[in-house]
């Protein structure tokens, strides 16, 4: 019987498309969530334990425990069982502490068997994902007289002392002296010589180090790197060939040309490098290094590998890539080792919390481990990504140390901007990109300075030769600008930016990275003075800016998975940052290394990213825990929000300045005041479960939900920030604050947000040490706007604490509705409540459930083209070699429509990357151009018109063949008997229940459905869409909205 | 009408078994009979349904209701994310159970026409997404009505939410002369309250309830056979009584 409803499960998938794309072996790798919760969640799992050093005694997770390790064995059994029920499958990685499940490589038929399992929660498939300082100690106030460093925690330095990172990153460069132990007589560290500098770990953390390729454990761990372990099962699994650049070890890859490392020695110095090293960039020393917790141990997890990619859209011919499989192993580990904070800059779903990654850091804070992870470098487009509560999402802005050079024009005048040239360059003769380009290339490729323009190198080397260039920031990587210009024989380039902020880096040429108003005046110049025009170009000198200011490529909110929740949480420098990196190795060097014949140099360089800004919140994460053994995650990120600064404005336009929360979270880390914050919202297991059991239900066992509830209204989630995506007339939001002062303390309440009036209840809190209190603010719609974010705060005082959160709140139209019901049950009903800023009657019209139509299959070459280039392409809406443009007409009263491409409808799943824009009859346009080919539009309530989708092949396969997914919802579409119910009568401010039910849905299906609501006039209020996806009870694969795009520089 | 022929169709059948008093539990675990409630699990003004040989007629009591208007559902508590979407529904009961909607009132009656006492039942207020709940969010009425006409009443106290901010089904035992009585049929309906203690009834949508277990004793006659009669001629005035009773 069993084998039967298997067969018959499998049968339906087939035939319903859900089947993915054959690989060479029919098998992909998937990771498989099981139902039970993993070990950091059972009883007895977080021991009461005295601390190293320090006063008093904190929980913590301890891996050996006995009841832990009974319950591990237990979990190991039933995941070998699962795996077992399918049949030979190949299991990578097993996982156990803060994901209960494994990774395997399965075909079809095991999938479909591995589905069926009841003690199956879901099955996703594997994801590659992309890895997204000297002074900044100083800048963040840590080495001022009575800041953190100088403050001392139980006899020690409050510098992360005892304290252990946990880097999930690229790996680690073992000679860097950040990682040493030892320290010479002028206190600089060093491998050997000098003193020890470092006891043993603390006993806490049990972590190890694994031998590779140029790695061994004996000579390259010590005390000050505690941990060196390395994952790749998913990576190999991926089939891509490594690169030789990489090594098969715990070592970071070399950097050059045509490699990608450093970056998770960047990281790992950045949090808890050592003090006093010297870093040396393009052989300038640049001052003495540190990392945020000099003191901390670091415990390296290297996840991100480089491999042969000849299409690498940046040239290199290769690219790096960490494997969601991977990461979730290293998270399981490192909270198995007891890491005491985890780093993790690595892109992420901008949309849902149901990510394995998102899942693994869910535990991993549930059993006292911090995380900060970067916001994403998608930036100043609303992209932010790592939308979980659970942990600190870290924006990216500049910090005071900025390296500039002066360009100097024919006509007397000088423009300093951004830069790291050590080579000056005498007046020469000036020209502007599109000026001296081939006669094959385009004149918009040339003032990008694109390698490449119509098939050969875009600049004409005749024309540009012993002259300096003008090249415009966009689309392409900033170093291939300089790049092109060095290939076509010119001496130096002016960058003019777009607008994106000026960033200091390493050219082929010397280079001056001015502003986007700065080189509007040099074109002019240029355009006026004719041959005549000249420039020069000095070397690099260290000034103070005016900081901070937010990076124009920090991804900036508002949460695009849930718009009652803050992202960013906060923003930290991560521009211009200077640590430790992977030196310029040959192949033949790289190799030596390998023999154990060459002891590589250290390297320095200066990165920007969100990748460098969320090692610093790591890093301060520790020193708070050093300070406050006893505070959690949830409260360390409280401390941090509330006690930050406002940035300085950037001066972008609307929703992307920088002065929003969008860009800034709360606003800029302040450590020394993040230790006395006076109140923390803190939040554990009990607040994420019960907001889960709301957003993510399908994930989550209805045991958990009926012990923590379901959270009414996901505003109410406990956090540092108070945002309401929809105020109908009024909106209720509870808080409760904890004091995590020395004495009892009364604090006063003020709050303000333009347009509502805004009230604090009660308005006064008196609260003794430790004791927590509950508070409401309401919010009542005073003349808002509405569909327009309004931004204010609520502060509480004490006279001495300022507790300070960003509150952000939108006026809803007339009517609240959820906008979207996700079920995967043939037969279901739907109850949500709504609220109406009317009385009367509400009206509403529905549509469907109406299954997915799947366009035939079209075959496109690949061909990479920007957002921009797309969306040109598409309102010229021509069919190309790499673009197919389908048409759909939408009548008046369409419900919804909504386009989608799956990695499972692709020729070769996990290769072909296509992106997806879907043009409106107004000319306006919904991008989706995520990594791989899960991309999808969505548009409630469509205007009447023609939409056109235009699907581009951007990379893969040498034949791209894709189906397109759309579904058009009309009234006049009927099926699973789909009904929905209103009330009689609503209320002015009142709320109302809705009913929606369906039965009798084929199983297999992708059905879509619709209900607008309606104002007494017939005016709808509201959409809310229905997605049924009937797989036989699985959650529904977690797909992104509307959302991502490629990092481009 | 339609709900009038099925009705005397299902009682003509039990109507044999009579003779004793039955204690009986109405746990809503029946599939339901679609026949008068073609939108099941929802329920509209104007449906009725059938539980262990009674049946229900849930109704909304404002002036304006039209057919169609939603006034219940039965809601699987296994499931509740998913059925209770966005509506805050007790989650100690892990079986079907009623809920009565938007103000909505349902009244149920024995399908033999036999007269019945009410012994106890489980109950639960209903919260609204977004809504703070103060500690007595609402309060149950059933209004029963006697053979002869008149009505006896008895309100109980719905808890508000608990620790974690869930609401949970309470178990009550009607007393003093309301259990005593038997009626012909009850009404149950439900006002909500504001944090001062002040409650209203069919003003705001607010006043939703969850019943599960209705406890009842049927209560043999020896007019059964006659009040059967009776009850089918009384449904004109049953329809009509409904604005009066619950205003």
């Amino acid at each position: 019987m069993k084998t039967f409803k298997l067969t018959a499960l499998a049968s339906l998938m087939l035939a319903s498309g859900l089947v993915l794309a054959a690989a060479p072996d029919g098998r992909k790798t998937y990771i498989v969530q099981l139902k039970d919760e993993p070990a950091v969640s059972v009883p007895g799992a977080m021991v009461r334990v005295a601390p190293t050093r320090g006063a008093a005694a904190v929980s913590r997770f301890v891996y050996g425990s006995a009841a832990v390790q009974a319950y591990a064995g237990q979990l190991r059994q039933q995941q070998n069982e699962v795996a077992v029920s399918a049949g030979k499958v190949q299991v990578l990685h097993n996982y156990d502490t803060v994901f209960n499940g494994f990774s395997a490589r399965l075909n079809a038929t095991e999938l479909a068997a591995i589905r069926a399992n009841s003690k199956v929660a879901s099955v996703v498939e594997d994801e590659a994902r992309k890895m997204d300082t000297i002074s900044t100690p100083k800048f963040l106030g840590l080495t001022a007289p009575g800041g953190l460093w100088s403050q001392a925690v139980g006899g020690f330095a409050n510098k992360g002392e005892d304290m252990v990172v946990g880097v999930v990153d690229g790996g680690v460069w073992p000679e860097n002296p950040a990682f040493a132990d030892r320290v010479d007589g002028a206190g600089k560290p060093v491998f050997s010589g000098g003193t020890q500098a470092f006891g043993a770990a603390p006993a806490s953390f049990t972590g190890s180090c694994m031998a590779g390729e140029g790695f061994a454990p004996a000579s390259h761990c010590n005390n000050k790197l505690v941990g060196a372990k390395f994952y790749n099962s998913g990576f190999v699994s991926s089939g891509q060939t490594l690169h030789w650049s990489d090594f098969v070890s715990p070592r970071d890859s070399v950097s050059g040309a045509t490699a990608h490392g450093g970056h998770g020695d960047h990281t790992a110095s950045t949090a808890a490098g050592n003090t006093g090293a010297t870093a040396i960039v393009n052989g300038l020393a640049l001052g003495d290094a540190s990392g945020m917790a000099p003191r901390a141990r670091i415990a390296t997890y290297k996840v991100c590998w480089t491999y042969v990619n000849p299409a690498a859209t940046d040239g290199s011919g290769s690219t790096n890539s960490c494997y969601t499989s991977d990461s979730v192993k290293a998270i399981d580990d490192a909270v198995k080792d007891g890491v005491n904070s985890i780093n993790y800059s690595i892109s992420g779903s901008q949309t849902s919390v149901n990510d394995p990654v998102e899942q693994a850091f869910y535990r991993a804070a549930v059993a006292g481990v911090f995380v900060a992870a970067s916001a994403g470098n998608s930036g100043p487009a609303n992209q932010v990504a790592h939308i979980s509560p659970w942990l600190t999402t870290v924006a990216a802005s500049t910090h005071d140390r900025a390296f500039s050079a002066t360009a100097t024009l024919g006509n007397g005048v000088s423009y300093t901007g951004a830069s790291v040239n050590n080579m000056a360059v005498s007046a020469k003769q000036l020209v502007l990109s599109t000026a001296v380009k081939a006669a094959t290339a385009s004149t918009s490729d040339a003032n990008l300075c694109l390698l490449n323009s119509g098939g050969a190198p875009t600049l004409d080397p005749a024309l540009t030769a012993g002259k300096v260039v003008v090249c415009t920031r966009g689309t392409n990587a900033r170093v291939e600008k300089s790049l092109t210009v060095l290939n076509a024989g010119g001496v130096g380039m002016i960058l003019a930016d777009n607008g994106a902020g000026l960033v200091a880096e390493a050219h082929s040429v010397p280079t001056v990275h001015v502003s986007s108003a700065n080189g509007t005046a040099i074109k002019s110049y240029v355009t006026s003075a004719g041959a005549a025009a000249t420039a020069s170009i000095g070397t690099f000198f260290v000034g103070v800016g005016t900081a901070p200011i937010m990076a124009g490529f920090s991804s900036r909110g508002p949460n695009q998975g849930d718009a009652n929740v803050l992202k960013p949480d906060l923003t930290a420098p991560g521009v211009d940052v200077i640590a430790q990196v992977t030196p310029d190795l040959t192949q033949a060097q790289r190799d030596a290394v390998v023999a154990g014949t060459l002891v590589p140099p250290a390297a320095w360089a200066s990165y920007q990213g969100t990748s460098m800004s969320s090692p610093h919140v790591a890093g301060l994460s520790l020193l708070l825990k050093q300070a406050h053994p006893s505070w959690s995650p949830a409260a360390i990120k409280s401390a941090l929000m509330t006690t930050g600064y406002t940035t300085l404005n950037d001066g972008l336009a609307g929703a992307q300045n920088g002065l929003l929360p969008w860009a800034q979270g709360a606003g800029h880390v302040n450590p020394n005041k993040a230790t006395d914050p006076g109140l923390v919202y803190d939040s554990g297991k009990a607040d994420w479960v019960a907001y889960q059991c709301k957003v993510n239900r399908a994930a989550m066992t209805t045991a958990d939900c009926t012990t923590f509830g379901t959270l009414d209204e996901t505003y109410n989630l406990n956090l540092p920030s108070i945002t309401v995506g929809t105020v109908v007339v009024n909106a209720v939001v509870k808080r409760r604050v904890t004091n995590v002062g020395a004495a009892t303390a009364t604090y006063n309440a003020s709050v303000s947000v333009p347009g509502f009036n805004a009230s604090v209840s009660p308005s006064s809190l008196t609260l003794a040490p430790g004791e927590t209190k509950d508070f409401t603010v309401t919010l009542t719609n005073a003349g808002a706007v509405e569909n327009v974010w309004n931004f204010g705060s609520l502060t509480w005082t004490d006279g001495t604490h300022v507790v300070r959160s960003p509150v952000q709140a939108r006026a809803g139209k007339a009517l609240s509705a959820p906008a979207l019901v996700t079920s995967t049950a043939p037969s279901g009903t739907s109850l949500f409540t709504v609220k109406t800023g009317f009385a009367g009657r509400m009206g509403s019209a529905k549509g469907g459930l109406k299954d997915v139509t799947l366009a035939p299959e079209v075959s496109l070459t690949p061909g990479t083209a920007s957002q921009a280039t797309l969306t040109t392409y598409c309102n010229t809406g021509v069919d190309r070699a790499n673009l197919k443009v389908y048409r759909f007409t939408v009548a008046a009263g369409t419900l919804v429509a909504r386009f989608a491409l799956r990695d499972a409808d692709v020729g070769a799943s996990g290769v072909d990357d296509f992106d997806m824009l879907v043009r409106k009859p107004d000319g306006t346009a919904i991008y989706s151009g995520n990594d791989g080919s899960n991309e999808s539009a969505q548009i409630d309530s469509p205007a009447a018109g023609e939409y056109r989708v235009c699907v581009l092949a951007y990379g893969g396969s040498a034949s791209m063949r894709h189906r397109l997914s759309s579904w058009v919802v009309t009234p006049s579409d009927t099926g699973g008997n789909f009904r929905a119910m209103l009330p009689g009568s609503v209320y002015v401010g009142g709320t109302a229940t809705v009913g929606l039910a369906w039965s009798g849905l084929a199983m297999g299906g992708r059905y879509l459905g619709g209900v607008q609501l309606k104002d007494p006039n017939g005016v709808v209020q509201a959409t809310t869409v229905v997605r049924v996806e009937t797989n036989g009870g699985l959650p529904l694969l977690a797909q992104p909205e509307n959302s991502a795009s490629k990092t481009q520089n | 009408m339609k709900a009038l022929l099925i009705r005397t169709a299902v009682a003509t059948a039990t109507l044999l078994s009579l003779g004793l008093a039955q204690a009986k539990v109405i746990d809503f675990e029946q599939a339901v009979n679609t026949v008068n409630a073609p939108f099941a699990p929802l329920f509209a003004h104007g449906d009725e349904f059938y539980q262990s040989d009674f049946w229900f007629d849930p109704f909304s009591n404002a002036a304006t209701a039209q057919v169609g208007d939603l006034v219940g559902a039965m809601v699987n508590g296994a499931d509740l994310a998913a059925t209770c979407f966005s509506l805050s529904c007790p989650v100690n009961n892990g079986t079907n159970f009623y809920t009565s909607l938007n103000d909505g009132v349902v009244v149920f009656g024995a399908l033999s026409g036999e007269l019945f006492r009410i012994n106890g039942f489980d109950a639960s207020y209903l919260g609204a997404s977004g809504v703070t709940l103060p500690g007595i969010p609402g309060l149950l009425r059933l209004q029963g009505v006697t053979a002869a006409g008149g009505s006896v009443i008895q309100d109980y106290l719905l808890d508000g939410p608990d620790a974690s901010g869930a609401l949970n089904f309470g178990s009550y035992l009607s007393s003093g002369a309301f259990s005593q009585t038997a009626y012909q049929y009850v009404y149950a309906f439900a006002f909500n309250c504001d944090a001062a203690g002040s409650c209203t009834a069919f003003s705001s949508n607010q006043g939703q309830f969850a019943l599960d277990n209705l406890d009842v004793t049927t209560v043999p006659e020896p007019t059964s056979w006659a009040l059967a009669g009776l009850a089918l001629v009384g449904m004109g005035a049953l329809r009509r009584r409904r604005a009066s009773a619950a205003a």
